[in-house]
């Protein structure tokens, strides 16, 4: 994974926490990546307001927000019938002891959650993940997201999660995270999709 | 919507294109460039570990008769994550776990419905003596409080 390059220059970000200082330190985090200044905001109202009138390529998100939780943001953005926006990435920070979201976020049709602290390898590898993984976009009466029959294994290029988040959810691998728990067994007896 | 209908769309992301293309940076090097980044912000971060500190004592001092109930514990989760965030963030290393065991403390609480101050108080108690600018704790020092914290979320029934 050392070699993976990315170039992130030109891509667009909107990065949602209710705190200045956790948005300012995600901010900071990106800009190192390589991408220039993201779009902060403080609330689920700001997010919609700036998605109306502005695209972004990816939006991290913070589990609780202000006036709303995140699987209801992410349920808005998955069923606004314009593309691209339906489909942007969106990734989920979620708090050391907002593990109940996790699984609210997932079928509201997160990407990825990704429990704090965040870390600059943690980041940048989920946004490794979603650039360079061919996910398909599932549509259903109940569900618009990311294909959540999502296999327990490495990211593309094998890059490694840390090992704090692997018991993030269930305790379970951290594909886990957004893979219905019977699929993933069934896959590790030998299963296929 | 007919709900036996699933549709399948591959999307072409804007960010996988942009992504791909020639020349960005390497893995190392935009960790190392975040860190850097980061740095810049560690006096402003050290700040706000001792206000959200402030902000805990000023809830949990609001709570009447040492009994706290859900809306209290919910606040004081918010400021706790938060400082699990600053703390790790900035490599507070005994801060963090004792941050944790704050979360996980109040996270028993939050799931047997019923708080009690005391311990609450003696993690914060411990949270002031790993803050940034307190007098360094010997590494034993450090070691035998989070002990104590050990005790006292067993005690509790706490797992984290």
């Amino acid at each position: 994974m050392t070699h993976v390059r990315l170039n992130l220059r030109g891509v667009r970000s909107l990065i949602v926490d209710r705190d200045h200082f956790t948005r300012s330190l995600v901010a900071q985090m990106i800009r190192g990546f390589g991408m220039e200044g993201p779009t902060l905001v403080d609330s689920a109202a700001a997010a919609r307001e700036h998605l109306r009138h502005s695209c972004v390529d990816l939006c991290i998100m913070e589990a609780v927000l202000p006036d709303a939780a995140s699987p209801e943001l992410i349920s808005w953005i998955r069923r606004q019938n314009k593309p691209p926006l339906c489909f942007i990435p969106i990734i989920v920070l979620s708090g050391y002891t907002q593990l109940r979201m996790v699984n609210a976020a997932r079928d509201a049709g997160a990407n990825f959650v990704v429990r704090k602290p965040v870390s600059p390898q943690g980041l940048f590898d989920r946004i490794a993940w979603v650039a360079r993984a061919d996910r398909p976009f599932i549509e259903t009466g109940t569900y618009m997201g990311p294909d959540r029959r999502f296999l327990s294994i490495d990211p593309p290029d094998n890059a490694r999660k840390r090992s704090g988040d692997d018991c993030a959810c269930t305790g379970d691998h951290d594909g886990a995270l957004l893979a219905p728990n019977g699929l993933v067994s069934a896959l590790k007896k030998g299963g296929s999709l | 919507m007919n709900n036996a209908l699933v549709k399948t769309y591959f999307p072409h992301l804007r960010l996988a294109a942009l992504a791909g293309r020639a020349g960005g940076t390497t893995r190392a090097s935009a960790i190392e460039n975040a860190m850097l980044a980061l740095s810049v912000m560690r006096e402003e971060g050290d700040a706000t570990i001792v206000e959200t500190i402030g902000a805990m004592e000023g809830i949990l001092g609001e709570a009447p008769d040492g009994r706290i109930g859900k809306d209290v514990l919910q606040s004081l989760l918010t400021c706790a994550d938060q400082l699990v965030t600053l703390a790790a963030m900035f490599n507070y290393e005994s801060l963090d776990q004792a941050a944790r065991s704050f979360c996980d403390l109040l996270e028993a609480f939050f799931e047997s419905g019923d708080g009690d101050a005391a311990p609450l108080v003696i993690h914060l108690r411990a949270l002031h003596l790993m803050a940034p600018g307190s007098e360094p704790l010997s590494g034993e020092s450090g070691r035998t409080v989070l002990e104590e914290l050990a005790r006292l979320r067993h005690h509790y029934g706490a797992t984290g």
